[in-house]
């Protein structure tokens, strides 16, 4: 008897054992066809006698053999049967290829029960070597196949195997893109090291750190001088120098220092702090020498005090308090409290 | 009785391509570690070349301002100098400092010779009173001893010295 198989456009040929096979989409069937345009039920194939034959099942996109449309046919050799738009060869073939068919009489005869099996087409009984390759022949019937659905393969690659493939793609051009963005970085990485910018940059870092720190710690600040008086009467500043620095605007210029001497403005100057007072310095001039708005980095100052004499020896004279210069001086880098003057007089 | 439904067994090229994901993967991971490395360390570099650039810019504008010098005083006077009282804002070699004679009683009031240069110092173990010599600004109140009369005088000021490296009185 011929067995059928049907050849679908990619994958393994379908091979048909059973009698009814109940081909279509739905995982029930026997033979499961992963095409949209294939029914859940399509079509039945069915074995009578000799012959095969294929019956709709009532499918959507209908069944076709040679391209027309069919309700039921036979499948012969050669054909092409069509399920929607999924086209399978039909192959009518020998069974199994490797037996050696036997005249009927014969082969009953050494049938080891003594007669045909009910099952097996008496008229042309399958008979295979043993192992030893004995002239003994014994009949076998063709083995059914199981019924495990058969599960063609004829839509391409799987889902799963697609976004794979598409993420390991992915994934091997970002390794692409990293290494040439790698190749990329690396070079302008050597050409920003070895550029004279670089160089230069390093060159006149290496020159200014002795500097670094020291206008970390407000070298360079200005701050606004306070003069607290702590004693109980008044105090006169005699003298009051300072050092103010101007930030220049534009890069590449030094800053300018501008100095304050009271002695270079007035001979006579003298800035009275009543006791307890808070004040902060501003001095007024119409000599721009002369003015100073009382910020700078560093001040200096000296008061005078009447120092009470020792006592005189019995009979003497009382004698004169002693002038007495005190000095005050400091960096004014930030904000800072008053200079206290005159505490414990 | 409807069928079993079917076993779903991965075909070959899905078992190809999830043996080849790891393999991708790791190469990826690698390459992306490697860029990274190597963008952050570009970065980094620009970064500081930046920093450096603007520092070495203000630091550029304060460096002739900022000399630590040592202090010397040059006398090309006739007279003796008498030096009551110095202050200085100078640099210890790392940090700013201040030294104000008034507050060290190690200091002693300076004499200076006519046609004497000399510089001022003071070592101390008090605080504030070891004072190296070097001085960015200064005050300091001397006087001119002349046959007459005591001539004071008090200056202040950022130290340059009249010939860059004294404080040259006439």
């Amino acid at each position: 008897m011929a067995m059928l198989l049907l050849r679908p456009p990619s994958g393994a040929p379908i091979e048909f054992a059973q009698d009814r096979t109940l081909m279509g989409r739905d995982p029930s069937c026997a033979v499961v066809l992963e095409d949209k345009s294939v029914s859940r039920r399509h079509a039945l194939v069915e074995r009578r006698g000799e012959s095969w034959y294929v019956v709709d099942q009532g499918s959507a996109n209908g069944t076709f053999l040679d391209g027309t449309p069919v309700a039921e046919a036979e499948l012969r050799d050669g054909q092409e049967l069509r399920l929607g738009t999924l086209p399978l060869g039909v192959e009518l073939e020998s069974e199994m290829p490797q037996t050696i068919l036997m005249s009927s009489p014969a082969a009953a005869a050494v049938s080891p029960d003594g007669a045909a099996d009910a099952d097996l087409p008496s008229a042309h009984p399958v008979l295979v070597p043993d192992a030893l390759g004995d002239s003994l022949m014994e009949p076998v019937r063709s083995a059914p196949l199981p019924r495990e659905p058969v599960r063609a393969d004829v839509s391409g690659p799987p889902l799963a195997t697609t976004l794979l493939g598409t993420v390991i793609v992915l994934m091997l051009g970002a390794s692409g893109y990293f290494w040439m963005g790698e190749m990329h970085t690396r070079k302008d990485l050597v050409a920003l090291s070895r550029s004279s910018e670089m160089a230069n940059t390093q060159a006149e870092w290496q020159k200014y750190q002795p500097i670094d720190q020291l206008e970390k710690d407000g070298a360079l600040l200005n701050g606004a001088l306070r003069l607290c008086n702590r004693s109980a009467g008044p105090i006169d500043v005699a003298w009051l120098g300072a050092v103010h620095l101007e930030d220049p605007a534009a890069a590449g210029q030094s800053y300018t220092v501008k100095g304050y001497n009271s002695l270079l403005c007035r001979q006579d100057f003298k800035l009275t702090l009543p006791p307890g007072s808070e004040t902060p310095v501003a001095l007024e001039s119409e000599n721009e020498r002369c003015r100073w708005n009382g910020h700078g980095v560093f001040y200096a100052l000296y008061v005078r005090r009447l120092v009470p004499p020792p006592a005189p020896a019995r009979g003497a004279p009382p004698r004169e308090p002693i002038e007495q210069t005190v000095y005050y001086s400091g960096l004014l880098n930030g904000p800072r409290d008053c200079v206290n003057i005159g505490e414990g007089w | 009785m409807p069928a079993p439904a079917p076993r779903r067994r991965f075909p070959v090229s899905t078992v190809v391509t999830l043996a080849l994901l790891p393999l991708v993967g790791l190469l990826s991971y690698t390459l992306f570690q490697k860029w990274n490395a190597t963008r952050l360390a570009l970065a980094g570099q620009s970064a500081q070349l930046e920093t450096l650039g603007a520092r070495n810019a203000v630091l550029g504008r304060a460096y002739d301002v900022l000399q630590n010098r040592k202090f010397q005083i040059c006398n090309k006077s006739p007279y003796p100098l008498h030096v009551s009282w110095v202050s200085a804002a100078y640099s210890d070699g790392r940090h700013l400092r201040h030294f104000d004679s008034e507050r060290c009683p190690g200091w002693q009031a300076q004499e200076i010779a006519a046609g004497e240069n000399k510089n001022l110092l003071l070592s101390s173990t008090e605080e504030g009173c070891n004072w190296n010599g070097n001085v960015i600004y200064y005050a300091m109140r001397f006087s001119k001893e002349t046959d007459e009369a005591s001539l004071p005088f008090s200056v202040a000021g950022h130290y340059r010295g009249y010939d860059r490296d004294c404080f040259t009185v006439q």
